[in-house]
């Protein structure tokens, strides 16, 4: 008997054998014939006027195709953005370069290595100017970062943007009031969200095929948006969305920094078309750090005022969001997506002013929780300090300000709806497995001795599984790139005349197992086995309309479109199956790689012999089409809010300031769950980058705007051995706004966890006076802290 | 990055000045410099070698001199690129002659250096502003060692040290592990 799988079960990854065995194909496995290299020449400076740029020599080296700069590609426009509120990035620089790595001019040659030697050949002549870093210096507009325009772009306080498609509310709810009571206590803290780099396992690679006999284009990117990129390419060249084929293959890890649309990608199409031969770019370590979007980026104050029996009164939070130079996908909307969970659990009166300003730096854009691991990192850190200021422990704070399970549907603090919560439960679940009380005893033992142990704790809301289709008009579509289609999901499902079943997605995943989480989905409809569906995805002709896979939207969205195509090739197998069988469709159950009569395991068919049946039509019943495959699109009515908490114990060397983190324990809620395995491993990795932002990483640039952590030596990631297992339970709160009760997982585990670490090293050194540390919290800034407190 | 050196020496202001305005020996202080062209309007070509571990740069370029004799006052604009690394380097220097009395004079070199590619981006460390100090301060040496002189034959001698990179590897090195172990704020970590 073959197996089906259940939803909820653990099934082991479909893909796993291809790639773990090196036999995934990725965009550098795609070899074509004739095809060349480019290789791009980037800016030294990060502000400076380009006086000359001489490519003679360049051009003159042997096996030199073309050197392309802005004056080549100036008619095509700017590299397209959703959410186009700033300077859009030239496809090459134009006449000025604005941050140190930006694409001044691109050389095409035989292979690599020509290319790289002719770009060494491409001399330009730059005539600095003086670059802005400091977020503080850029918001007082002091130095203009782009001539004539203030380094502000927008600052989210309630009235930008939304205005007409959503309430507003009050951008200061009684706050300030508050703060005048006899009984109010206001504790506030400037902290850094630091910079961080996206580093993905593969980094960015592109081919490009145009062919001029068709008319079309076809482009491999190893990306998550392929529909967006070919929405991006037609809308550049003025030629219809239909001649364009993007193809996204297996793809080595995206966090967001592969969610974006980038002049490679359109100017490898640029120069296939000029050179008639196929154009391949394939990025290096120190351009995936430096030329590829960047994440976070915040200072910021965060305020809360309460009173002793823990009641929040109110929070304020006020924060300069850098930009980087360019805007791209999101940029802007990054902050945006904080403030949509700005209260995180809390009913609490929220008062927020986000800006955008821009600087002599890398654009930012999406990582890995994009807005909220930010916007969890402030509230968390300073309900912490709240709770240590009146004396209560921070569960209970947090406890006695949950939205309770009754309130929801909840509304947000900017006029959103929250689907399902159970937050009391949930902390409850998390503290009582760890065994709170004992460990807090363990770490007062552990000081008595000397020793610094530290406990932490944050929960957090996610807000994802975008999106409705109603708020396309606030920037949630593709809209930008000429593709004007809200965040929708789909799915095609179809059984073959064999009887397997091909599954074409509109995701885009990148390691997330897509393949396996969505076999498991349809055979659970079909009882088809697992081994006999294959799921297809990535493909922006061949695939559904499809929208990509970023904000932990995929499951929540397109795994719902696919139940939904399975729900439908179902209803028609049925009708087969009961004809075949001669018994009423609604007596057909499927399992087992076939369908039989209810009560009547002997009568039974196969798939294989259902499908034969589908396509020859003349054995179905009278009047039936023939074939078997539905497809589905769902617009979800809200989007998703998983949620959780999460516990770190953390023990400090009083005379080195290293941190050793000692336990993780994360209770997550993301609704259903289809398979544990795979949830789990989304919840590790989301840890580990917020552990990672908490001890280790941070990119820097210097006064002058020179990047300093280009290389893998200098930008400290984790490795396994820096983290303990990490110990995981959940809770289930199914959503109501798909069938299927998911919510995403993706990014919960990146936004619960920076703050839970810091929170655990400032307990362990506020009894000698250490009130904040800004992250990463390595050996030195430790040391230092603690050397600072004690005087 | 401001880097200041100052000095003093028991020549007078004057002798001092007539050593600095001798472009060709004063470059011949500096680490890893040679003067290629004298324009002779002030502006000279000329080129730095200098090794930074995996990293070794040339840069070649170009350097304005304009001097002041009202006031003792010259100053070096200097820029160089380094063609096979991607590199760019500026340099501004002021140098500041003062009477102390009639037999020394004080020197105060004051140096604006901003680098750009890779070797700007070469570790975080504040590895590649100590050797840039480390740079001034051979330059320094020299000069004052070139002024110390008791004669013009022994001065002319006198020149920078061949810039093999270790040395001001290490030297930049050391003085940054000395300044990790120092108590109190960090300038940089």
């Amino acid at each position: 008997m073959s197996t089906t799988s259940v939803m909820g079960g653990i099934v082991r990854r479909k893909e796993d054998p291809s790639l773990i065995q090196g036999k995934g194909i990725y965009v550098d496995d795609k070899k074509l014939h004739g095809e060349l290299a480019a290789v791009f020449v980037r800016s030294p400076f990060a502000a400076a006027t380009i006086t000359s740029i001489d490519a003679s020599a360049a051009r003159a080296l042997e096996g030199v195709h073309a050197v392309y700069t802005a004056a080549d590609v100036r008619h095509l426009g700017p590299t397209l953005a959703q959410v186009a509120v700033g300077t859009l990035r030239p496809l090459l620089a134009d006449g000025v370069v604005k941050h140190v790595g930006e694409a001044v001019a691109m050389v095409v040659a035989d292979d690599r290595y020509v290319a790289q030697d002719g770009a060494d050949l491409v001399y330009v002549d730059y005539d600095p100017g003086q670059a802005v870093v400091d977020l503080k210096e850029a918001f007082s507009d002091a130095v203009k970062v782009h001539a004539d325009q203030s380094n502000t772009l927008l600052t989210w306080n309630g009235n930008a943007w939304w205005e007409g498609v959503i309430d507003l509310p009050d951008p200061s709810p009684g706050i300030q009031e508050s703060k005048l009571r006899d009984d109010a206590v206001v504790v506030s803290l400037e902290m850094i969200n630091q910079r961080l780099i996206p580093t993905a396992i593969e980094p960015r690679a592109v081919i490009a095929h145009w062919s001029a006999g068709y008319g079309s284009v076809e482009l491999w990117s190893s990306s998550q948006i392929p529909h967006a990129v070919a929405g991006a390419v037609a809308t550049t060249f003025g030629i219809p969305s239909n001649k364009v084929r993007v193809i996204a293959p297996e793809v080595g890890g995206g966090f967001g920094v592969k969610l974006n649309v980038y002049p490679d990608e359109i100017l490898t199409c640029f120069a296939s078309r000029e050179l008639e031969r196929p154009v391949r770019w394939t990025e290096t370590r120190r351009e995936a750090a430096y030329s590829s979007i960047q994440g976070r980026g915040w200072i910021g104050t965060a305020t809360i005022t309460g009173t002793r029996d823990g009641t929040i009164l109110g929070y304020e939070l006020e924060a300069i969001c850098d930009m980087g130079a360019y805007t791209h996908n999101f940029t802007v909307a990054i902050p945006l997506l904080g403030l949509f969970v700005a209260s995180g659990q809390y009913d609490i009166p929220t008062s927020y002013k986000l800006h955008c300003v821009v600087t002599n730096t890398m654009t930012t854009d999406a990582y890995r929780g994009a807005g909220r691991p930010e916007a969890a990192y402030y509230l968390e850190r300073i309900i912490d300090a709240f709770s240590r200021k009146i004396g209560m422990d921070p569960a209970d704070v947090r406890k006695a300000n949950f939205h309770p399970p009754e309130a929801f549907p909840v509304q947000t603090a900017i006029g959103l709806t929250m689907d399902t919560g159970n937050y009391a439960v949930n902390l409850d679940s998390l503290l009582e497995r760890v065994g709170y009380e004992d460990l807090k005893a363990k770490r007062d033992a552990a000081r008595s001795e000397g020793r610094l142990l530290g406990i932490g704790l944050s929960t957090y809301v996610e807000v994802c599984g975008f999106g409705p289709s109603g708020l396309a008009g606030l920037g949630f579509s593709w809209a930008g790139y000429g593709l004007p289609t809200a965040f929708n999901g789909s799915g095609v499902v179809r059984v073959q005349p064999d009887g397997t079943c091909t599954v074409t997605i509109g995701t885009g995943p990148s390691g997330q197992g897509h393949e396996t989480t969505w076999a498991q989905i349809v055979s659970d409809g079909l009882g088809i086995p697992m081994e006999n569906i294959e799921v297809q995805h990535g493909d922006s002709l061949d695939s559904p309309m499809g929208v990509g896979t970023f904000g932990s939207r995929s499951i929540a969205v397109d795994g719902t479109a696919t139940f939904e195509a399975t729900q439908r090739v179902k209803a028609k197998a049925a009708l087969i199956a009961g004809h075949l069988l001669e018994a009423a469709s609604e007596d057909i159950l499927f399992a087992d790689d076939g369908a039989h009569v209810a009560g009547s395991p002997d009568r039974a068919v196969s798939w294989g012999e259902i499908a034969t049946a589908a396509y020859q039509p003349h054995t179905l019943p009278e009047g039936m089409e023939g074939g078997l495959e539905a497809s589905a699109m769902f617009s979800p009515s809200n989007a998703t809010w998983p949620f959780g908490s999460h516990m770190a114990l953390v023990e400090v060397d009083p005379q080195t300031g290293d941190v050793d983190l000692l336990e993780y324990w994360a209770t997550d809620d993301c609704g259903n769950v289809i398979n544990p395995m795979i949830v789990d491993g989304q919840i590790h990795g989301g840890i580990a980058q917020g552990v990672a932002q908490a001890l280790f990483e941070e990119a820097i640039y210097d006064s002058d705007g020179n990047f300093l952590t280009g290389t893998m030596i200098d930008y400290a990631l984790p490795a396994a051995e820096s983290l303990p297992m990490f110990q995981l339970d959940r809770t289930v709160t199914p959503t109501d706004v798909n069938p299927l009760g998911v919510k995403g997982i993706g990014e919960a585990g990146t936004i619960g966890s920076a703050q839970t670490v810091v929170n655990a090293v400032v307990d362990a050194l506020a009894h000698l006076g250490v009130e904040h540390i800004d992250m990463p919290l390595r050996p030195k800034r430790v040391w230092q802290a603690i050397q600072d407190a004690r005087g | 990055m401001n880097i200041t050196e100052s000095f003093m020496v028991d020549r007078s202001i004057t002798e001092v000045w007539n050593l600095f305005k001798d472009v060709p020996e004063v470059a011949r202080c500096l680490p890893g410099a040679e003067l290629t062209e004298d324009h002779g309007d002030g502006t000279f070509a000329g080129a730095l070698a200098v090794n930074l571990g995996p990293i070794s740069s040339s840069f070649t370029g170009e350097a304005t001199v304009t001097t002041n004799d009202d006031n003792f006052r010259m100053e070096i604009v200097g820029k160089g690129v380094d063609r096979s690394g991607g590199s760019q380097g500026r340099v501004t220097v002021e140098v500041t002659l003062l009477n102390s009395d009639s037999d020394s004079t004080d020197v105060r070199i004051d140096a604006h250096v901003t680098l750009a590619g890779p070797i700007a981006q070469f570790g975080r460390t504040g590895l590649v502003a100590e050797v840039s100090k480390r740079l001034i301060n051979d330059f320094a040496e020299c000069l004052h060692a070139k002024l110390s002189a008791v004669s013009v034959e022994e001065s002319s001698k006198i020149q920078a040290g061949e810039v093999k990179g270790f040395s001001l590897l290490f030297a930049g090195l050391w003085t940054w592990i000395q300044n990790l172990f120092r108590r109190g704020p960090a300038s940089s970590d």
